[in-house]
């Protein structure tokens, strides 16, 4: 068993007034800030951040090095900070953005300077209301001691960092559509060719668009350097990861571990299992969007890569546990009511098919299913996935549909069969992971194996 | 240019052009909503994905909107991927559409009727309640059919970037997106009418095409906008002696897309003017109307008095440049006079749009022509031969029903012994004339007009002139011969083969080489007009 870590939570743990730059400074905050400006080139940050294999903490799991690396070299280049946590099961960066912003400022100023970024924005969700006055309140701060504006510690490097509010759209964290947000516009996400932010980003210059956490990391990889930082964790995931655990846990909260830590023991050991000792049923394991796993599937360990393998992701590390009392059709309609509510509207598939879904779903619940329902909904499926200008379409518009649909074919079938809404015993109301197969490398891509179908009396 | 290759067939098209437009230039249709060549792309309908080779052998989807051709590109518009995509595209967006094109102003000339036929499902696989949002009016011209909208985007994209007063935006989201103007702020640009033309389904539609009768049964005419000088190409769709519709003509020399309002409903002034049917002569205070003979031998009378050396003519902006063309010559060989004028309108303001779409402040359609074609620019000489007694006589074509006179203009044209005007109503220039001719309006007349910035384009006549009217170049034909002059030939294709050989900066000019998108006359560019 995995043993708890504390690098990007310690201080945060042991004081809460972080938020308070004296309080922050007196802890050892800013010292990385300059520490780095004062004594490494930006060549070497990203080197350093390249070398340390930080993968981007906003779901994705994309090596940040590697998107700093893509960026053209056109000036003005913007510094975008993604906290518009909105993906349902995650809030790890609100505990960061509430409990130690300035480690985050730190970790924005430092980038900025390795890309010679000299205006930068922190783009928070909007319902975030009490963190955005404290974030201005710490910017004012870091800036009255000379961390930010003209001539930052007597280096030459000027910055200047500012908070934005979203007015309350999940779309805004999909990076194109933040960028359209901050521009002031409808943020529809923007067609990619030509749109990447690395290249043609916000006001039409090269914009890096990073996870609050992932500004963290950088903060401690600089700290710490690259080669300490490599030693937490695996070769494929390195460093510290932030677990939210929710749902059906008797301990819900943020654990710090490496990823080392597997699913099940995140479930049994970290978070204490499950109230009253019920069975488990499933697991979501990075947002709503991630694939769902069974209770066979969960002694995966919580890399991205091992979890890519699997056909699920280690988005954004927050898991939503569901016990045997729960309905997967109630489950997958909670979470299709969430992509309804959420699709942007911008392009066809996903506006009209992501409804479509839902209401056949809604109908199913409500056990006026029809026998040809299950297969309309994976051929809907296959007209969204993969079609639409962004990613939403897909992650939390068809990945759990198509999942939960495939593993869990028997409970689905029985709602239909039994027109009323059916919660099976919990062994069998999924299929074996023989009874499917994952056609990588897209998450969620699961197929019926035809035998599973007869077997499970479809 | 660029070589590519779509479904396996090379093709060589301009390097760079927009895949969709390249492929329609060499016949391969990749069906599509959002996209307009006027318009940015926008890529959200989806319809349009087509798989482009990515690495040897391997190929991806890809929007073919937003994609420029290059050289060796390969293009597949025909794998299942993208068959499967068009499919559900068109599935989807037939989910919440009503299917009310039995009483739908689009039926006929819908993408989404065309596309469903060429690649939707034969039957529905939606079981659920379709959403019904309620009908909006946007503006004086617009209604919009929310029910039947895909929200393509076209509309706001038009109202944002080439009229440049974005009147029009989505509001909700996800699937209660709907296209909605702002509180209180209609959708009133001077270009709206653009709007319905470029919906590719039948939720913009003009509030004066509502209802009318379907598409299929009108004749469609090009021709050309006489609203300004501008010049714009349009369509006008005729049932009878009746416009119902007008519409702009591609042509990316002068109005690439678009028609402004005015010139788009401006028909019914036109249309619904109490027009001279017969002649009219002179009976002490009144007009009366008469027969032809007896007008004409009015007409030559009283031009011809005194030999005709003091008699003026006085071309029109409105008219066209064979009619004014021939009223000079009338002039030399008839009337052996050199008191030639060109009875101008004075002009507005021009109204640029965001995009450059210019809506002129001369609302007369040919005057750079007609001051080639006159050897004219105003009636100065001839104003000043009437007040000086060398000009007692007037030959004067009208053709402008919104025309008013001056004090001085009306006080001058009363000093003359004899006007005879030739025009289409009852204007203020008619109430002073001793003859009047019922001459043609622009969408009774074949002939040409040169635009603002000196391009010579045809205009097509859609139904013949209405009781005595007749074609003004016809009236100014026989009115020479009856003066004795050897007038040539009467047809406006001939007359113009002679400007040819004539007017400066017309030479090498043909019918043929005007064609239906218009030739530019030598030295246009700068503002003088050639001179005659």
């Amino acid at each position: 068993m995995a043993a708890p870590i504390s690098v990007l939570t310690k201080e945060l743990r042991e004081n809460p007034r972080l938020a308070d730059i004296d309080v922050y400074i007196a802890q050892g905050g800013y010292k990385t800030v300059e520490k780095v400006l004062k004594s490494m080139t930006p060549e070497d940050i990203v080197n350093e951040v390249k070398n340390s294999g930080l993968k981007g903490r906003g779901g994705a799991g994309f090596a940040t090095g590697m998107k700093w690396g893509l960026c053209a070299e056109r000036f003005p280049l913007y510094l975008c900070v993604n906290g518009d946590e909105s993906e349902p099961g995650s809030f790890k960066d609100r505990l960061l953005l509430e409990g130690n912003p300035h480690r985050v400022i730190e970790g924005m100023i430092i980038t900025c300077f390795a890309l010679k970024i000299n205006l930068g924005y922190l783009y928070m969700r909007g319902e975030f209301f009490q963190i955005i006055d404290q974030m201005e309140a710490c910017l004012k701060q870091t800036k009255a001691h000379g961390f930010l504006g003209k001539d930052i510690l007597g280096t030459g490097f000027d910055l200047e960092l500012y908070p934005q509010a979203g007015a309350g759209a999940y779309i805004c964290g999909e990076e194109t559509g933040l960028i359209e947000s901050l521009e002031g516009n409808r943020p529809y996400p923007r067609l990619k060719p030509p749109f990447f932010p690395a290249a043609i980003g916000l006001w039409g210059q090269p914009t890096i668009v990073n996870n609050v956490e992932t500004m963290a990391q950088v903060e401690r990889i600089l700290d710490m350097g690259a080669e300490a930082y490599k030693q937490i964790g695996s070769a494929d995931s390195t460093g510290p990861r932030l677990f939210g655990m929710c749902g059906h846990v008797k301990k819900p909260g943020i654990y710090e571990y490496d990823s080392t830590v597997t699913i099940r023991e995140l479930i049994y050991d970290v978070a204490g299992g499950i109230p009253g000792d019920r069975k488990l049923k499933g697991v979501i394991p990075g947002g709503i969007s991630a694939p769902i796993l069974t209770p066979l599937e969960i002694d995966v360990p919580a890399e991205f890569g091992a979890m890519g393998k699997i056909g699920t992701m280690g988005g954004t590390g927050g898991m939503i546990v569901m016990d045997e009392t729960t309905s997967i059709v109630d489950a997958l309609l909670n979470a299709s009511s969430f992509a309804r509510h959420e699709s942007c509207g911008q392009c066809t598939p996903c506006r009209e098919g992501v409804p479509w879904m839902n209401d056949i779903l809604r109908r199913i619940k409500e056990g006026k299913g029809r026998s040809e329902d299950l297969e309309l909904l994976l051929d809907i499926c296959v007209q969204i996935h993969g079609r639409t200008v962004c990613v939403f379409g897909q992650a939390p518009g068809v990945w759990p549909v198509r999942t939960m649909i495939v593993k869990y074919w028997p409970e689905f079938k029985a709602c239909i069969d039994q027109k009323r809404l059916v919660v099976l015993p919990v062994d069998e109301s999924y299929l074996k992971p023989d009874q499917y197969e994952f056609v990588p490398p897209v998450p969620g891509n699961f197929r019926l194996k035809p035998e599973a179908v007869a077997a499970a009396g479809g | 240019m660029a070589t590519i290759t779509i479904d396996d067939k090379e093709y060589t098209v301009p390097d760079g052009k927009n895949l969709v437009d390249a492929a329609a230039e060499v016949g391969v249709d990749i069906p599509h909503f959002c996209y307009h060549p006027g318009l940015r792309p926008d890529g959200n309908c989806r319809m349009c994905l087509a798989e482009m080779e990515i690495r040897p052998g391997q190929y991806g989807l890809i929007t073919s909107c937003n994609t420029r051709v290059k050289d060796g590109m390969k293009i597949k518009t025909d794998t299942p991927q993208a068959l499967s995509n068009r499919k559900g595209v068109m599935e989807f967006f037939l989910l919440n559409h009503p299917l009310d094109c039995p009483w739908c102003d689009q039926a006929g000339e819908c993408r989404l009727q065309d596309y469903s036929f060429a690649h939707g499902r034969s039957e529905s696989r939606f079981v659920e309640t379709k959403r019904v949002p309620p009908k909006k009016d946007l503006g004086s011209h617009i209604v919009l059919f929310t029910t039947r909208c895909i929200l393509c985007q076209r509309c706001t994209r038009f109202c944002d970037d080439i009229a440049g007063t974005s009147e029009l935006g989505i509001v909700q989201m996800g699937s209660k997106s709907e296209i909605s103007t702002f509180p209180g702020r209609p959708l009133d640009n001077k270009m709206s009418g653009n709007v319905a033309d470029i919906c590719p389904v039948g939720a913009l539609v003009t509030k004066d095409f509502l209802y009318k009768p379907r598409i299929w049964h009108y004749e469609k005419v090009d021709t050309l906008c006489t609203g300004c000088s501008s010049g714009c190409n349009i369509t006008l769709e005729v049932m009878g002696q009746k416009i119902y519709r007008i519409r702009p003509r591609t042509n990316l020399e002068v109005n690439q897309y678009w028609m402004c309002d005015d010139g788009r409903f401006g028909y019914h002034a036109w249309q619904d003017v109490d027009r001279l049917k017969t002649p009219l002569k002179r009976v002490g205070d009144k007009l009366e109307p008469t027969t032809w003979p007896e007008a004409v031998r009015i007409a030559v009378e009283g031009l011809s008095a005194e030999g005709g050396s003091q008699t003026a003519v006085a071309g029109s902006p409105m008219a066209t440049n064979e009619e004014n063309y021939l009223l000079r010559k009338l002039a030399h060989l008839a009337l052996k006079t050199s008191h030639i004028g060109l009875h101008r309108k004075p002009a507005g303001e021009t109204w640029v749009s965001k995009s450059g779409f210019r809506i002129e402040g001369d609302k007369s359609p040919n005057a750079r022509g007609a001051a080639a074609m006159l050897g004219a620019e105003d009636m100065q000489t001839v104003f000043d031969g009437i007040e000086t007694g060398t000009v007692k006589r007037l030959y004067l074509l009208g053709g402008d029903i919104e025309r008013a006179l001056s004090e001085t203009e009306r006080a001058t044209l009363g000093k003359l012994d004899f006007l005879l005007v030739q025009d289409v109503s009852r204007s203020e220039l008619v109430a002073l004339a001793h003859v009047v001719l019922p001459g043609a309006i622009a969408f009774e007349k074949n002939g040409t007009m040169t635009h603002v910035g000196g391009r010579v384009q045809r205009l097509a006549a859609a139904f013949p002139q209405p009781g005595g009217a007749r074609m003004d170049s016809d009236i100014i034909h026989y009115i020479g011969r009856q003066l004795g002059a050897d007038m040539g030939a009467s047809d406006p294709q001939t007359i113009f083969d002679e400007i040819a050989g004539q007017i400066e900066g017309y030479a090498g000019l043909n019918y043929e080489t005007i064609g239906k998108s218009g030739a530019m006359t030598r030295g246009a560019g700068s503002s003088e007009a050639a001179g005659g």
